[in-house]
C-alpha cells in the first residue's frame, strides 16, 4: 500500500464558508480570527478581533476556553453556547494548517428551535444533515402521535368491544333460554347455531343442525307455495320478512311456526348471517281449526237437511278444517253390520286409495275399530295403528301412509247411529283441545239428529191434527148452517107469539080480564124465555167458533139500562124482591153494542134475582168512575165462595150440581157476559161471600159523551113502508106502528117494495130480507139506485131473522141504514123509526133533501147508505 | 402515497362536514382502513377514490376539492408533518418557491419509498417566477394550484397563479406563472 500524504488542501475563506458556514477561527491569544457567514447571522456582534469568550461560552467540556488546551484536545466532540441567542453549537476544535478552528452546526431538535434561530435552509451547508435530523425527529414525533392516536382508538374500541361482548352475552343468554326457537345461519343459509328451544321444538340437537339448511330438513309441504317463493326471494335479496309456515319435527309430526328472519350485516353492509326467530303457533292454529270445525258443523246443521246428508257434510268439514289425512263415516246396515257411508281424503293418492278400498268393506259389530266404537259408544284414540290389535286394515293403512286414528261414536237418543273414523299420517294422540272439539261436534250432531227425529214426529202429528181439524171445521160449518137455519125457523113463529102477546097485554084492541092478562103474560114470558134460550145457544155457537163480534154504535145509556131493568123487574116483582135502580149518568151518550151490553146486564140481573131469596133485595147502579163506566149489579143472595169465583166465567159451569136443579139455566150466562165485556175492552169484577150476596161490576172504558136525549119525532104522521111477507109479523108491526100514529103501507115482496117506495116516498122503509120474488137486499140496492136522489136516500131498516155473523154487514153493504134482528122488539123498532124519521128533513115543497148521516153530538150516528 | 396525505383528506372532510360525512365517503370509496399511519405508504388509488367519493357525496367537482385540499395541505398538514422544512423553506413566498426543488430533494431522501414530485424554478423576476411541476401522477394540477395559494396565505402574500402549460394539453409537465 502506498502511503502518500496528499498536499495540504488549498482552502480559501469562501470555500471554508461554503463547507462550514458556522466556523470560528481562534488565535493563540483567544481572540477570534474569523467568523463563518451563518454564525454571523446567529450572533450579530461576533467578529474577528474580539475575544472568543466575549460571545461564546463552553458547555461541554465545561472548562474555560484556553487556546493551549483547546489545541491539545482538538478533535474532541465539543458544544459551546452563543451568548446572544443562547444557541448551542455542536462541533469540534480542529487545527487546520496550524490555525485553530471551530467547525460545527447549531444543535436543533424541534421546529420551534429552527424558528427561534431565524435561519433558512440556505444558511446550512448542503452536506449538513442538521435539517434532515430535525425532520427525522419530526417524523418520529408524527409516528409517536400516530401511535397515540391508534392507542386512543384501541382503547375506545376495546371498551366498545367489551360492552358489546357483555351485551352479546346477555342476548346469547336470552336467545339460548327463550321459549322460541332461534336459528343463526351464514349468508348461504347454513345453520351455525340454534338454541335449546329449537332442539325442544324440533327434536334436532345443535350438532345435528349445524351446517344444514333449515328449509331442507324442517319445511313441510303444507306451507303455501306462494309463501315459500316469497321467502326465497327475500332471502336472496337479503331482506327481513315474517311468515307462517309448516315445519316437521324429527318425528315427522307437523307443527306451525311464525317465522321472523332478519339479515345480519357488517358495518360496511356485507351480508354475513341470517337470524331466524321461530314461534311455535301450532296450538293457536289448531285452536283456529277447532273453532272453524265447530262453526262449520253448526252451519251445516242449521240448515234444513236430511240426517244422512248432514252427517256426510259434517265429516267433510272435520276432515277439511282439521287436515285429517282421511275422514270416514260408518253407518249401520241392518242391525249388526257397519258400512262406509261417506269419506273425505286429503289431496294425496294414498289416503284417497284407502277410502276407496273401504267402500266395499262390511264390519260386523265389535269387529275392527269402528264396529268396536259402535258397540261400546266411547271415543277411541289410537296413537299407533300398527300396534293396535283391533285394527285389521293395517296393510291398506300403511300403503296410504296412515299412522294414527281417532274413532268417534255419533249417538241419537242413547243409541250409536254412526261412527266417524279420522286418520292422521303422524303417530300420536291429538291434544286434549282437539279431542274436546271433536266431542263437541259429535254432540252437535247428536242434538241435530234428535231434533230431526222430533221434527219428523211433530210433522206427522201436525199432519194428523190438520186432518182432524179439517173434519172438525167441516162439522162446525155444518153446525153453523144448521143453527142459522134453526134460529130463523124458531124466531119467526116466536115473533108472532111475542108480538101479539105484547099487543094484547097492552090492551090495544080493548080490555082483557085479569085471568086473560095473567095467561097472556105467561105466554109472553114463556116466549121470551124460549127466545133467550135460543139466543144463548146461538151465542154459544158463535163463541165456540170464535166468530162473536160486537157491533158498536152511539146510543143513549139510559135506553140500555132502562131496557134491561124493565126485562128483569117483572121477574123480581113476581119474587117480591126489592129492586133498586140508580142511573147516575142519565143522558150520557155511549158507543157500545147496545144489544150485547143489554144482554150482559139482563144475564147478571136475572142471576141476581135468581140467587136472591123471595122478598130479598137486588139492584143496578150505573155510575162513572174517572174514565170508566161501571154497571154494578148487586144482590143480597146466597153469595159465592172465593175458590168458586175463579170458575164463574167458564162455560157450562154451575157451581153446585144441586143449584142446577134448583135454579134453572144453561150455565152459559156468565161466560157470555165475560165474552161480551171483553170484546168491549172492559172487565167483570166480582165481590162476593157466601151468605152475604154478590156484586158483579161491568167496567167499560168510557168513550161516550154526556148529552141530551135524541130529538123528538117530527110533528106529522110518519110514513112507513113495511116490506114483509109473513102475515103474522105484518099484523104485529103494522098494528103497533099505526097505534103509535104512523101511516103504514105494506109490500109483500121486494118488487112491490121498490114500487111503493117510488110511489109513496115514505119516511122510513122496514125491509124484511128473506122475501119471495125479490129479497130485501136486492130491493134495497134498487132503491139506492133510483135516479131521484131524495128517494134513493130514503132511510131503510133491515128487519131480518138472518142473525149469523156477517149478516149485518151484508144488509148495510146493500144500502140499509139500520139492522134489526128478528124477533124485533116493537119498542126498539118504534124508536128506530122515530130517530130515522127525525133525521130526515121535511121539505116544504114535498121533496126530500138527500139523507146525510150526522155525527154531531146529540144525534144518533148512522151508517151512511152504500151507493153500490 | 404516504398515509399523511389520506389523513389530510380525512382531516379536511371531518373539520368541515363531520365524522358521518367522512364515514359515508369512505363507504362510498370502498376504503376499509380505520386509521391512516402517517409514515406508511398506501396505494395512490385510495387517495383518488377518496377524492372521487368526496366529490359525489358533497356534490362538489373533484378539481375544486383538489384545490381546497392543496390549500389545506400547506396550511395544516405540511406545516405539521414537514414542519422543520416548511419552517426553513424560506422567509417569504419567492424564497420558499425557489427552495421548493431542494425541499423535495430532501423529502425524497427522508421518504425512500415515496415518489415525490419534482419542481424547478425559472424566469425569476422581481415579482414573479415560473414554477415547473413534474409528476407521474395524473390529475393533480388543481392540487398544486391550491398549494401555491396556500403558500400565499401562509406568507400573507397575495398571489396569482396562471397555468401556462399543462400535461393535459400535451406537455410533459405543468408550468405555472406565479406572480405576487
Amino acid at each position: 500500500m502506498v502511503n502518500s500524504d496528499p498536499d495540504p488542501l488549498p482552502l480559501s475563506a469562501g470555500e471554508l464558508d461554503a463547507l462550514f458556514p458556522f466556523h470560528l477561527g481562534i488565535g493563540p491569544d483567544g481572540v477570534l480570527t474569523r467568523v463563518g457567514r451563518s454564525l454571523r447571522r446567529l450572533s450579530d456582534c461576533a467578529a474577528a478581533g474580539q475575544p472568543l469568550a466575549a460571545h461564546f461560552e463552553p458547555v461541554r467540556p465545561a472548562e474555560p476556553f484556553d487556546p493551549a488546551r483547546l489545541r491539545a484536545t482538538a478533535g474532541r466532540l465539543t458544544t459551546i453556547r452563543e451568548k446572544q441567542r443562547g444557541t448551542i453549537l455542536r462541533g469540534q476544535f480542529q487545527l487546520v494548517g496550524g490555525e485553530l478552528l471551530f467547525v460545527g452546526s447549531p444543535w436543533l431538535t424541534n421546529v420551534d428551535d429552527l424558528r427561534s434561530v431565524g435561519l433558512t435552509m440556505t444558511d446550512f451547508a448542503v452536506q449538513d444533515p442538521t435539517l434532515d435530523l430535525v425532520q427525522l425527529l419530526q417524523l418520529q414525533n408524527l409516528a409517536v402521535e400516530d401511535l397515540h392516536r391508534m392507542n386512543d382508538r384501541l382503547v375506545v374500541q376495546s371498551n366498545q368491544l367489551a360492552e358489546k361482548e357483555a351485551q352479546e352475552r346477555k342476548l346469547s343468554l336470552v336467545a339460548a333460554r327463550t321459549d322460541n326457537a332461534v336459528v343463526i345461519t351464514d349468508a348461504e343459509r347454513r345453520i351455525e347455531w340454534v338454541n335449546e328451544a329449537f332442539t325442544r321444538i324440533t327434536g334436532y340437537t345443535l350438532e345435528e343442525a349445524v351446517g344444514r339448511k333449515p328449509g331442507a330438513f324442517l319445511q313441510g309441504e303444507e306451507t303455501d307455495p306462494a309463501t315459500v317463493r316469497m321467502m326465497r326471494e327475500y332471502l336472496e335479496r337479503g331482506e327481513s320478512f315474517r311468515v307462517e309456515v309448516a315445519n316437521h319435527r324429527r318425528t315427522g309430526e307437523p307443527y306451525w311456526i311464525e317465522l321472523e328472519v332478519q339479515p345480519i350485516r357488517e358495518p360496511g353492509g356485507r351480508l354475513t348471517h341470517f337470524m331466524a326467530i321461530e314461534i311455535d303457533v301450532t296450538a293457536r292454529r289448531r285452536a283456529g281449526e277447532n273453532l272453524r270445525t265447530q262453526v262449520g258443523a253448526a252451519q251445516v246443521l242449521a240448515g234444513q237437511i236430511e240426517a244422512g246428508e248432514a252427517l256426510a257434510r259434517v265429516v267433510d268439514v272435520i276432515g277439511r278444517e282439521m287436515n285429517w289425512a282421511a275422514a270416514l263415516l260408518w253407518t249401520a246396515e241392518g242391525a249388526d253390520v257397519l258400512r262406509l257411508a261417506a269419506s273425505r281424503a286429503e289431496e294425496r293418492p294414498g289416503a284417497a286409495g284407502f277410502c276407496r278400498e273401504m267402500a266395499e268393506l262390511r264390519l260386523a259389530r265389535g269387529e275392527d275399530l269402528p264396529a268396536r266404537v259402535w258397540a261400546e259408544a266411547q271415543l277411541l284414540p289410537v296413537s299407533d295403528l300398527a300396534e293396535h290389535a283391533d285394527f285389521r286394515r293395517g296393510p291398506a293403512a300403511i300403503r296410504a301412509g296412515l299412522r294414527s286414528a281417532v274413532v268417534l261414536p255419533v249417538q241419537e237418543n242413547g243409541r250409536v247411529v254412526a261412527v266417524i273414523e279420522l286418520f292422521s299420517r303422524w303417530s300420536g294422540v291429538p291434544d286434549e283441545a282437539r279431542l274436546d272439539a271433536l266431542a263437541t261436534v259429535t254432540s252437535q250432531l247428536q242434538q241435530f239428529l234428535e231434533r230431526v227425529q222430533a221434527r219428523t214426529a211433530l210433522r206427522q202429528r201436525t199432519e194428523e191434527l190438520t186432518r182432524v181439524n179439517s173434519r172438525l171445521g167441516e162439522a162446525m160449518r155444518m153446525k153453523d148452517s144448521f143453527l142459522a137455519s134453526m134460529s130463523h125457523e124458531l124466531r119467526t113463529p116466536l115473533t108472532g107469539i111475542l108480538g101479539l102477546s105484547e099487543t094484547l097485554i097492552d090492551q090495544t084492541y080493548g080490555p082483557v080480564n085479569e085471568k086473560q092478562l095473567k095467561y097472556l103474560r105467561i105466554v109472553e114470558s114463556s116466549g121470551r124465555r124460549l127466545l133467550s134460550l135460543i139466543n144463548d145457544l146461538l151465542d154459544l155457537a158463535k163463541i165456540d167458533s170464535g166468530q162473536d163480534k160486537i157491533e158498536k154504535s152511539e146510543c143513549l145509556l139510559d135506553d140500555v139500562g132502562d131496557a134491561a131493568v124493565r126485562l128483569v123487574r117483572f121477574t123480581s116483582n113476581q119474587r117480591r124482591q126489592e129492586f133498586d135502580y140508580r142511573n147516575e149518568v142519565r143522558g150520557l151518550m155511549v158507543n157500545l153494542d147496545r144489544r150485547r151490553i143489554g144482554q150482559a146486564l139482563v144475564n147478571l140481573l136475572n142471576n141476581a134475582s135468581k140467587f136472591t131469596p123471595e122478598g130479598g133485595a137486588l139492584g143496578l147502579r150505573i155510575f162513572r168512575r174517572e174514565s170508566e163506566l161501571v154497571f154494578e149489579i148487586w144482590d143480597r143472595g146466597i153469595g159465592i165462595a172465593a175458590p168458586d169465583q175463579a170458575r164463574l166465567f167458564q162455560p157450562f159451569v154451575q157451581l153446585d150440581g144441586r143449584l142446577a136443579r134448583q135454579y134453572e139455566g144453561t150455565g152459559l150466562g156468565l161466560a157470555l157476559v165475560k165474552q161480551i165485556v171483553t170484546l168491549h175492552g172492559g172487565r167483570v169484577d166480582v165481590v162476593s161471600a157466601p151468605g152475604a150476596g154478590s156484586t158483579f161490576s161491568i167496567v167499560l172504558p168510557l168513550v161516550g159523551r154526556e148529552d141530551a136525549a135524541p130529538a123528538g119525532i117530527p110533528g106529522r104522521a110518519i110514513r112507513v113502508l113495511l116490506a114483509e111477507d109473513n102475515p103474522t109479523n105484518v099484523i104485529a108491526i103494522r098494528d103497533y106502528l099505526e097505534q103509535k100514529g104512523c101511516e103504514v103501507t105494506v109490500a109483500e115482496n121486494g118488487i112491490a117494495a121498490v114500487d111503493q117506495a117510488v110511489a109513496l116516498a115514505p119516511d122510513v122503509i122496514l125491509m124484511d130480507v128473506q122475501m119471495p120474488e125479490m129479497d130485501g137486499l136486492e130491493a134495497t140496492r134498487r132503491i139506492r139506485a133510483l135516479p131521484d136522489a131524495a128517494l134513493a136516500a130514503t132511510p131503510i131498516v133491515a128487519v131480518t131473522a138472518l142473525t149469523m155473523d156477517g149478516d149485518r154487514e151484508l144488509c148495510l153493504r146493500a144500502g140499509a141504514n139500520e139492522y134489526l134482528a128478528k124477533p124485533v122488539s116493537l119498542k126498539t123498532l118504534w124508536s128506530t123509526v122515530q130517530a130515522l124519521a127525525a133525521e130526515r128533513p121535511v121539505p116544504a115543497a114535498g121533496s126530500f133533501a138527500p139523507f146525510a148521516p150526522k155525527g154531531a153530538a146529540g144525534q144518533l150516528s148512522r151508517t151512511a147508505p152504500a151507493t153500490s | 402515497m404516504y398515509g399523511m396525505v389520506n389523513r389530510s383528506v380525512e382531516d379536511m372532510v371531518k373539520s368541515a362536514h363531520g365524522e358521518a360525512m367522512w364515514l359515508e365517503i369512505k363507504r362510498r370509496a370502498g376504503v376499509t382502513e380505520d386509521i391512516f399511519i402517517s409514515n406508511a405508504g398506501y396505494p395512490d388509488e385510495i387517495t383518488y377514490k377518496l377524492v372521487g367519493a368526496a366529490s359525489e357525496v358533497m356534490q362538489i367537482p373533484a378539481d375544486k376539492i383538489l384545490h381546497a385540499f392543496g390549500e389545506h395541505w400547506v396550511l395544516n398538514t405540511a406545516r405539521k408533518g414537514y414542519g422543520p422544512m416548511m419552517a426553513m423553506g424560506g422567509a417569504n413566498l419567492p424564497q420558499f418557491l425557489e427552495n421548493l426543488p431542494a425541499f423535495h430533494d430532501r423529502v425524497a431522501l427522508l421518504y425512500p419509498n415515496l415518489i415525490p414530485p419534482r419542481f424547478a424554478v425559472s424566469d425569476r423576476a422581481e415579482r414573479s417566477l415560473r414554477l415547473h411541476y413534474y409528476t407521474e401522477r395524473p390529475g393533480l394540477t388543481p392540487f398544486v394550484e391550491g398549494l401555491i395559494h396556500g403558500l400565499g396565505k401562509m406568507f400573507e402574500t397575495a398571489v396569482q397563479v396562471t397555468l401556462q402549460e399543462n400535461r393535459g394539453t400535451g406537455h410533459d409537465h405543468d408550468v405555472f406563472l406565479v406572480a405576487w
